[in-house]
C-alpha cells in the first residue's frame, strides 16, 4: 500500500488558473518595485494627489447618505451588497453603483463583475495600468447618473471593450468613510500594477474617478 | 540566477515563476484552490520580505518556500479541517477509473469513497506537526533532508513524525487499504 500516493490522488486539486499566476506575480512585483519609503508615505501622498483634484470633471458625485441594503441571493439581475450595487440590464450593459463610505472587497467585487460578464481587475491600494492605455474607454464606460448626493454610478457596456482587455479598479481608502476608486482600461497581455496613486485624471485619457469630491462630469475621453 | 535574490530584488521574480506552481499545488491540496491562489501568492510576499533571512548554507529555495506556506496554512486549520470533511463525501479517482464500465464504476466509487473517509480522518486526526510531515512528503514530494529544512526540525524527528504518521493512515485504512484493486492504485 502506498498511502503517500492515496493521500496525492485524494488531495491534488487542477493547477491554477493563468489569471492567479499573473495576479500573484503583478501583486509581488508592485512589492519588489516599490521602495519601502515610498510604500509607507503613499497614504498621505495619495490623499495630496487627490485633494487637490476633488473638483475635476472627472470626480463623480458622492451620497453620504449611505442606503444601500443587505446583500440579496445571487443569480438575479441585481447584485447589491453594502459597497456596492450592480444591476445587470437585458441589453448587455451594467450599471455598478459604489457607496463611497464602505471599503470595497476587491475579490467580491471582481467575482460579481466577471460573473456579469465584465472582465475586471480589482485592487486594493495600488493600481494596474498599460502604457500606452488601450483606446476605447468613452465607449465603454458612461457616466455619472444621478446627482449629489446619490451615490457615484457609472454604466458599463463590456461589450465595447476591445478584446484583450479587462477594466482595472483600483481602490484607494484613506480614512474609514472615504474611498476613491480609480478605473482604466488596460492591455491583459502587458501591464504594470504600483501602490502609488496615477496621475490626476485630467491630466491622463481614459481614465474615471469615483470618489469624494462633488463635480459631476464625463470620463476624460479615450 | 535563483541564488542572487538576496543581492537583486528583480531575480526574486524568477524565483515566483519557478515555484509558484508548486506551492499553488501544495496550499490547495491543503485549503483548496480558492484559498490557494491568495496564500500562494502570499507565500512569495512573505518570502521577498524575509529574503535576508534565507541562508542557503541550511537548504535550498524550494523547501524554504515550502516552509513559508506551511506556516501560512497553519493560520487555517478549521479551514483544513473542513476541507478534509468534504473531501470525504467526494471520492475522487483516477481518470482511468473513471472511465471503466459503470458497473465497475460504481464499485470502485463506493470503495474509495470508503477510503476516502478514512484517509480524510486520519488526516484530521494526526498532530499538526505530523500532518506537516506526511503532506510535504506526499504532495509536496519533499526528502527527509528538504522537509527538515522546510520546518527548521532535524532531520531526525522528520523521519520519525513521517514513520508515525504513515503508521496511522494504515491503521486507519485497515484491511480495506490492503486490497490489491484499491482504485486509489494505479
Amino acid at each position: 500500500m502506498d498511502e503517500l500516493k492515496m493521500i496525492a490522488d485524494l488531495l491534488t486539486e487542477p493547477p491554477p488558473a493563468e489569471q492567479a499566476v499573473t495576479r500573484g506575480r503583478a501583486r509581488l512585483t508592485t512589492v519588489i518595485s516599490t521602495p519601502p519609503a515610498r510604500r509607507r508615505g503613499h497614504r498621505r501622498l495619495a490623499a495630496g494627489i487627490i485633494a487637490a483634484t476633488a473638483a475635476a470633471a472627472v470626480v463623480l458625485g458622492v451620497g453620504l447618505s449611505g442606503g444601500f441594503g443587505l446583500a440579496h441571493p445571487r443569480g438575479t439581475a441585481t447584485i447589491r451588497t453594502v459597497a456596492f450595487t450592480l444591476t445587470k440590464h437585458a441589453n448587455g450593459t451594467a450599471t455598478l453603483t459604489i457607496n463611497p463610505k464602505v471599503l470595497l472587497q476587491a475579490g467580491t467585487l471582481q467575482n460579481d463583475l466577471r460573473q456579469d460578464g465584465i472582465p475586471a481587475l480589482v485592487t486594493t491600494r495600488s493600481f494596474c495600468s498599460s502604457d500606452p492605455i488601450p483606446p476605447g474607454f468613452a465607449q465603454v464606460m458612461s457616466g455619472p447618473r444621478g446627482t449629489p448626493p446619490a451615490p457615484p454610478t457609472v454604466t458599463i457596456n463590456p461589450a465595447a471593450m476591445p478584446a484583450g482587455t479587462e477594466l482595472s479598479f483600483g481602490i484607494f481608502p484613506y480614512s474609514s468613510t472615504i474611498t476613491d476608486t480609480e478605473i482604466e482600461l488596460i492591455d491583459t497581455s502587458s501591464y504594470a500594477c504600483s501602490t502609488a496613486l496615477p496621475a490626476p485624471p485630467p491630466s491622463r485619457q481614459g481614465v474615471m474617478l469615483l470618489g469624494r469630491g462633488s463635480g459631476m462630469g464625463e470620463p476624460a475621453g479615450s | 540566477m535563483l541564488a542572487n535574490f538576496q543581492g537583486d530584488p528583480e531575480c526574486f521574480a524568477a524565483v515566483y515563476d519557478a515555484y509558484f506552481r508548486q506551492i499553488h499545488r501544495y496550499v490547495a491540496a491543503r485549503l483548496g484552490l480558492a484559498a490557494a491562489d491568495d496564500l500562494a501568492a502570499e507565500t512569495f510576499l512573505v518570502a521577498y520580505r524575509k529574503r535576508a533571512a534565507f541562508d542557503p548554507v541550511r537548504g535550498q529555495v524550494r523547501p524554504w518556500l515550502f516552509g513559508i506556506a506551511t506556516n501560512l496554512v497553519a493560520k487555517h486549520r478549521r479551514d483544513e479541517a473542513r476541507r478534509y470533511a468534504a473531501l470525504s463525501r467526494m471520492p475522487l479517482l483516477p481518470q482511468h477509473e473513471q472511465d471503466a464500465s459503470q458497473e465497475d464504476s460504481i464499485l470502485a466509487r463506493v470503495s474509495a469513497q470508503r477510503l476516502a473517509g478514512r484517509l480524510t480522518a486520519a488526516l484530521r486526526g494526526l498532530a499538526a506537526g505530523d500532518r506537516d510531515v506526511l503532506l510535504l512528503a506526499a504532495v509536496a514530494q519533499l526528502g527527509y533532508q528538504e522537509i527538515a529544512a522546510a520546518l527548521d526540525i532535524p532531520a531526525g524527528t522528520v523521519a520519525s513524525r513521517l514513520s508515525r504518521a504513515r503508521s496511522k493512515v494504515r491503521e486507519a485504512l485497515g484491511a480495506e487499504g490492503e486490497m490489491e484493486d484499491t482504485p486509489w492504485m494505479s
